[in-house]
Parts: C-alpha cells; sequence; structure tokens
C-alpha cells in the first residue's frame, strides 16, 4: 500500500515537470493539454464508487499543479477536491441509469470538470491575486475543451482496455 | 448498516479535511521556501524536458509548414531588401549621431546590467514562465526580461531563492506604454492571455497600419525604451469609439527560446 501511495506521488510529480516543461510547447491558441487533470479525471471516473482512496490523487495531483503554478496556493488542491466529489456523484447518479462505462458519460463529466477547474482558477485569481481571469474563460475555454478532450477520450479508451487499477475497476 | 458505513466515513472525511487544510495552510506559510525546493530539485530535469520539447516542436512544425515555406522565404527576401535600405539610412544617422556625441564630449550609450537565465517550463495558468534566476542572483520584482534580440519577454513577478516567475507581456495584469517605430503612435498595451496582446487607447487621428511595429517608451518606468513588443495585426476602428485600438502578434517565441536576460538596472 505504501508503495502505491509512493509511485502516485512520483508518477504526478513527473507528470507535473513534463506536462509545465514538454507539452507546453505544442500549445495551440495559448492552450496546451492538462495531461495531470485528464488522469486524475480517468482515474476518479474508474474507480468503484464504494472506495474513496482517489482523494489521496486529488491531494497530490493538486498539490504539484499548485507547487508548479503562479496561483494562490491550494487552488488546485481545493478544485480537484471538488472534482473528485463532482465525478463520483455523477458516476452514482449515471450508474443508476445503466452500468455501463460509457465515454458519453466520460466526456460529459471530464467536460464539466475543465469548466469547475477554470471556474475556481478565475474566481481563486479575481478575489487574491486580483487578477481579471475571466470565470469561464470565454474562447479560450472552447479551446481548452477540443484540445483536452482528444487525449482524456484516448485514455478512457487506454484505461478501460488496460486497466492499471484493476482493483478499482468493477 | 447504513449508519455503520456513515459512521465509517464520517472520521476519514475529518482526517481527509484536516490533512487538506494543513496541506494548504503550511505549504501557503512556507510557500516561497517550498516552492524553491521542489524547482531547485528537479530544475535540470525541467531544463531538459524544455530542450526536448522545443527540439521536438520545431521538427514538427516544419513538417505542417512546408507548404508555407515558399512563400515565407520570398517575402524574408523582400523584407530584406527593404532592411537594407532602411539599414544604410540608418549607418547615415549614425555617423551623424557619433559625431554630435563626440561633439557634445558625453557618453549616450549606457548598456543595460544584464543576468543570463533559462527558461525551465511554462505555467499552466499561462503567460508565466519560469527561469532559473532568483534572489540568490540579485533578481528583484519588476525587473524586464528580454532575449538576446531586444525583444521583451515580460517583467519578474515573483523572485524565489534560485529561481524566478517571469509574467509575460501577455498576461492579462500587464499594461504598459508604447509607441511604434517611425509614426510615433503613441498608446497603451495590454495582455489579453493565452498569448494575446492588443494595443489600445490610440488617438483616432493618426493613420495606424499593419505591421507596424511597437517597441517600449520611457513613460510609466516600467521597461527601458525601444524594446521590441511585436507587430500590429490588425487595426480596430469603431465610429462608437473615441480611441482606436489594434491587435498585436508578439515578437516572442517562447518555442523557439531557451535563453533570456534579467535587465537589473536600467
Amino acid at each position: 500500500m505504501q508503495y502505491k501511495f509512493l509511485a502516485i506521488i512520483l508518477f504526478f510529480y513527473f507528470l507535473t515537470l513534463f506536462q509545465n516543461s514538454f507539452v507546453s510547447h505544442f500549445a495551440i491558441f495559448g492552450v496546451f493539454p492538462n495531461l495531470v487533470l485528464i488522469l486524475f479525471c480517468l482515474l476518479s471516473f474508474f474507480e468503484n464508487s464504494h472506495r474513496y482512496f482517489n482523494i489521496f490523487l486529488a491531494l497530490t495531483a493538486g498539490f504539484f499543479l499548485d507547487i508548479f503554478s503562479n496561483s494562490f496556493f491550494g487552488v488546485s488542491i481545493f478544485s480537484f477536491i471538488i472534482i473528485y466529489f463532482f465525478i463520483k456523484e455523477t458516476i452514482h447518479f449515471l450508474r443508476d441509469i445503466s452500468q455501463e462505462y460509457s465515454v458519453i458519460y466520460f466526456i460529459l463529466t471530464f467536460i464539466f470538470s475543465i469548466i469547475l477547474y477554470g471556474f475556481f482558477f478565475g474566481l481563486f485569481s479575481r478575489f487574491l491575486n486580483h487578477s481579471s481571469l475571466s470565470l469561464f474563460g470565454g474562447y479560450a475555454l472552447v479551446a481548452k475543451i477540443a484540445y483536452n478532450l482528444p487525449f482524456a477520450v484516448a485514455g478512457f479508451y487506454l484505461l478501460k482496455r488496460y486497466p492499471i487499477f484493476k482493483n478499482e475497476i468493477r | 448498516m447504513i449508519n455503520n458505513s456513515q459512521k465509517r466515513r464520517t472520521p476519514r472525511i475529518i482526517v481527509i479535511a484536516i490533512v487538506v487544510v494543513l496541506t494548504i495552510l503550511l505549504s501557503s506559510i512556507f510557500k516561497s521556501n517550498v516552492k524553491n525546493f521542489f524547482y531547485l530539485t528537479s530544475s535540470s530535469l525541467q531544463k531538459s524536458f524544455w530542450q526536448i520539447g522545443g527540439n521536438t516542436s520545431d521538427f514538427l512544425y516544419s513538417f505542417l509548414r512546408v507548404k508555407d515555406l515558399k512563400n515565407d522565404n520570398e517575402q524574408l527576401i523582400l523584407d530584406n531588401q527593404k532592411l537594407l535600405l532602411q539599414v544604410s539610412a540608418l549607418e547615415d544617422l549614425e555617423k551623424e549621431n557619433q559625431t554630435l556625441r563626440e561633439a557634445l564630449e558625453i557618453n549616450l550609450q549606457k548598456d543595460f546590467e544584464m543576468v543570463f537565465s533559462q527558461i525551465i517550463s511554462k505555467d499552466i495558468s499561462e503567460d508565466f514562465i519560469l527561469i532559473d534566476k532568483g534572489s540568490e542572483d540579485n533578481i528583484l520584482k519588476d525587473m524586464p526580461v528580454i532575449n538576446q534580440e531586444m525583444v521583451l519577454f515580460g517583467k519578474i513577478s515573483e523572485v524565489y531563492g534560485s529561481f524566478s516567475r517571469v509574467a509575460l507581456i501577455t498576461n492579462e495584469n500587464c499594461v504598459f506604454d508604447a509607441k511604434t517605430i517611425g509614426k510615433e503612435i503613441y498608446g497603451i498595451v495590454k495582455g489579453k492571455g493565452n498569448s494575446n496582446l492588443y494595443f489600445d487607447l490610440i488617438s483616432r487621428e493618426v493613420e495606424l497600419k499593419e505591421k507596424d511595429v511597437l517597441v517600449t517608451t520611457a513613460l510609466g518606468g516600467k521597461f527601458p525604451q525601444n524594446l521590441l513588443i511585436g507587430e500590429v495585426e490588425k487595426v480596430i476602428k469603431e465610429d462608437t469609439k473615441p480611441f482606436q485600438s489594434a491587435d498585436i502578434k508578439p515578437f516572442f517565441d517562447l518555442e523557439k527560446t531557451d535563453n533570456l536576460f534579467i535587465i537589473t538596472n536600467f
């Protein structure tokens, strides 16, 4: 169990570095894929509805994003925890309709997760940094969704085909 | 059964809440030290990622732009001819200037004091970059950051021990005075976020054109004068507005930049 925690911490640390230093070169309209958010949403989506292990992921992923960003410390941690509970509740509700891990369900939850993340980022920036950052991002939000979604969907099928956390998937 | 499950969940949620609050609180209090520690331990890896990323994106970009290369080449030949003409004119001016300096017996050639630095990463919240020089190298907040071609990138927004965060000129909070070269059209440059920039508060009487080049002015004292900013991409002139504005294409290109200079004295 301890090794799993350590592996997750190291993995998110390297993923954050990779995202900020490598992936940032592939920006389109100033936007580049948020791999940390994508992976976090995927793992939370596939988590067994009775388990709450991924709250630890929210802490780890949020912590590293906060460390390597200019935002107020805690914004990403807070946003990821909210997103985590949002995904858990949404999945719980959607599973009542269908028992399948539908890609449509994932796309919907992922889009709302991006919106939520952008919203909290804008909200904290406005009140704490006195920034004029937009709450919903305007066209940048559309660019973010369009650029992140193909990676998220590819990750969805990859994780569905090769579940790395087998015990998380029912 | 539900009660038991709820009973088991309640202490867990309390523990999680305490951990979250403590993490945020402690990290906020020691923010500078915590960030500096992580930047220090990961700087070599980040530099490698940054260079590999830059090379990879250049490689892919050259494939995507094969069709445009011919047109670009023709345009560059034309631009080069124009520039040669301008250089010739400037050489004459330089001679005249030199003569005047000698006549006045004063040295107007005042170079900036600069510190060399390398880019380590770009912020996910965009329009910020991290460089490998900090308070240990006498870097202070608000110092301008340029490249070797005197292209303005931004200013230092946050200083840690061995690192600094640079707010790019495209950052939404970045506002400064600028003018066009030649026509001396004055206005305010404002960042729009996501690598976008615009030129605002320009008098309606002046004729601003596409490709007009913007440089900094000494007004406001934020930046030294004559640092290159970008060129006018689209002029916006509406009858209902008292001023005209323009979208600006910044000259800085993060994908092709590894090294920068921080102006420590101007």
